[in-house]
């Protein structure tokens, strides 16, 4: 009996080790502006998630499972956040406003806004017991129509085949999503000085 | 008595022990085998207000057939990738040839400008070189705000031809994903989206789209058979399934 609780335990560790999220590399911004941690930006609207995958197969809720982690994020970083209802976009599909240059963007949200936030869905790949998930954000002055800040997050979440994949499915989903805006928010430089 | 109820029980215990060692070594194993990779096989979208079929439109007519955008990135930070890296060398051929052939089935005639013509032809090459620039904007908004559409005019009284077809492809390159021999899976991260766009050079107005996306990188076979669905319409596609 002993050999047989010392075997499923080892084997349950051996698992969670598996199922571990991939090395903790930091992640580095695509694109930051260098003051943009000391200049005045004033509030950060944030958009609503922008789904511009090709595949929808995955329900996911990307208020819940990704813009309010992102704002949480945001704010422990010092910056002032606004969300939004709207897109603003006028008629732009979510296909189209994931192909669209900064410049472009920065007509979208409210016109009184000066800094924007639009965070991109790319992708999220489910097969059974993986999962991938792609977002990329930009931090727009749209103003002057500059990128503040573009960042992306990758949540690439393994897994196991046979059964013990198949039972812990969804958790590799919803894991796969905490990693990659985890990962999105650690390009994101923190605020030095008083948002104003 | 005792001493066989006592063996029973060692017995039965035993039994138990190796019915839970074996249980436990068959949900290993299952796990350790894995289950393979499967990629997503290419997925052929309609694009939104672009869902009319090709078949019998411009039978006849001229479509002037554009060279293909290409862009190809690296998954992780969308830093530039050559086309060799990405398995797409010759793509751009083959997406013409492919369209060349699917739209000369459908009745059309494909029109392509070569070098030469367009130096010749100074109205010609201004004409083309302002779709060129416009060319991201023209190959995905719905709502055509008069976007080229004095280019696109020019262009049909020079050449005759109806409309344009014009193409892109976005090819992402990342890693290719787990290992089914170790039994570890994770997703691979490289994906290739191809859009074609059919444009009438009168109105501007977008006739006909499709666009393919497939998590793999065009190298695969099934990218090329996909380039070719694209083209067909959904009751030859029935007709073809059945």
């Amino acid at each position: 009996m002993k050999i047989t609780r010392l075997f499923v335990n080892s084997s349950f560790v051996l698992i969670c080790t598996l199922l571990a999220p991939g090395c903790a590399t930091p992640n580095r911004a695509i694109l930051v502006s260098p003051d943009l941690q000391s200049r005045e930006i004033g509030d950060v609207h944030m958009l609503p998630v922008v789904d511009a995958r090709k595949d929808t197969s995955v329900k996911v809720d990307l208020r819940q499972k990704i813009m309010n982690p992102i704002c949480s994020a945001m704010k422990k970083k010092g910056y002032s956040v606004i969300s939004e209802c709207s897109l603003g976009a006028d008629g732009a599909t979510p296909s189209e406003i994931g192909e669209m240059t900064p410049a472009e963007m920065c007509r979208l949200g409210p016109s009184e806004a000066r800094t924007l936030c639009v965070i991109i869905v790319e992708d999220i790949a489910s097969d059974r017991n993986t999962c991938k998930v792609e977002i990329v954000g930009f931090m727009l002055d749209k103003t002057s129509e500059e990128v503040l800040w573009k960042g992306k997050g990758i949540g690439n979440q393994q897994g196991q085949g046979g059964l013990v994949g198949i039972i812990v499915g969804h958790l590799t989903t919803l894991a796969a999503l905490e990693t990659s805006t985890d990962r999105l928010m650690q390009s994101l430089p923190e605020r030095t000085t008083p948002k104003r | 008595m005792k001493d066989t109820r006592g063996c029973r029980r060692v017995n039965v215990e035993n039994k138990v022990a190796a019915v839970a060692l074996v249980m436990c070594a068959c949900v290993l194993a299952t796990s350790f085998c894995g289950c393979g990779i499967s990629v997503t096989n290419p997925m052929v979208l309609d694009v939104p207000n672009s869902g009319r079929e090709l078949g019998g439109m411009l039978s006849g007519q001229s479509v002037i057939l554009m060279p293909p955008q290409m862009l190809f990135v690296r998954t992780e930070n969308e830093a530039p990738a050559s086309a060799q890296d990405c398995g797409a060398s010759g793509l751009d051929s083959l997406m013409l040839s492919t369209a060349r052939e699917e739209l000369a089935k459908k009745g059309m005639k494909c029109l392509e400008i070569d070098k030469e013509t367009r130096n010749r032809t100074p109205e010609l090459e201004a004409s083309l070189q302002d779709l060129e620039r416009d060319y991201s904007v023209l190959m995905r908004t719905t709502s055509r705000d008069d976007v080229g559409l004095a280019s696109m005019r020019k262009l049909a009284s020079i050449t005759g031809a109806s409309a344009v077809l014009m193409q892109s492809v976005r090819v992402k390159l990342g890693d290719r994903g787990g290992r089914a021999d170790s039994g570890i899976q994770w997703q691979g991260t490289s994906s290739t989206t191809i859009k074609a766009s059919l444009i009438s050079l009168a109105s501007g107005e977008r006739l006909w789209a499709k666009e393919m996306f497939c998590r793999t990188l065009p190298s695969d076979d099934r990218c090329a058979s996909a380039l070719t669905d694209m083209y067909k319409d959904q009751q030859n596609k029935k007709g073809d399934d059945q």
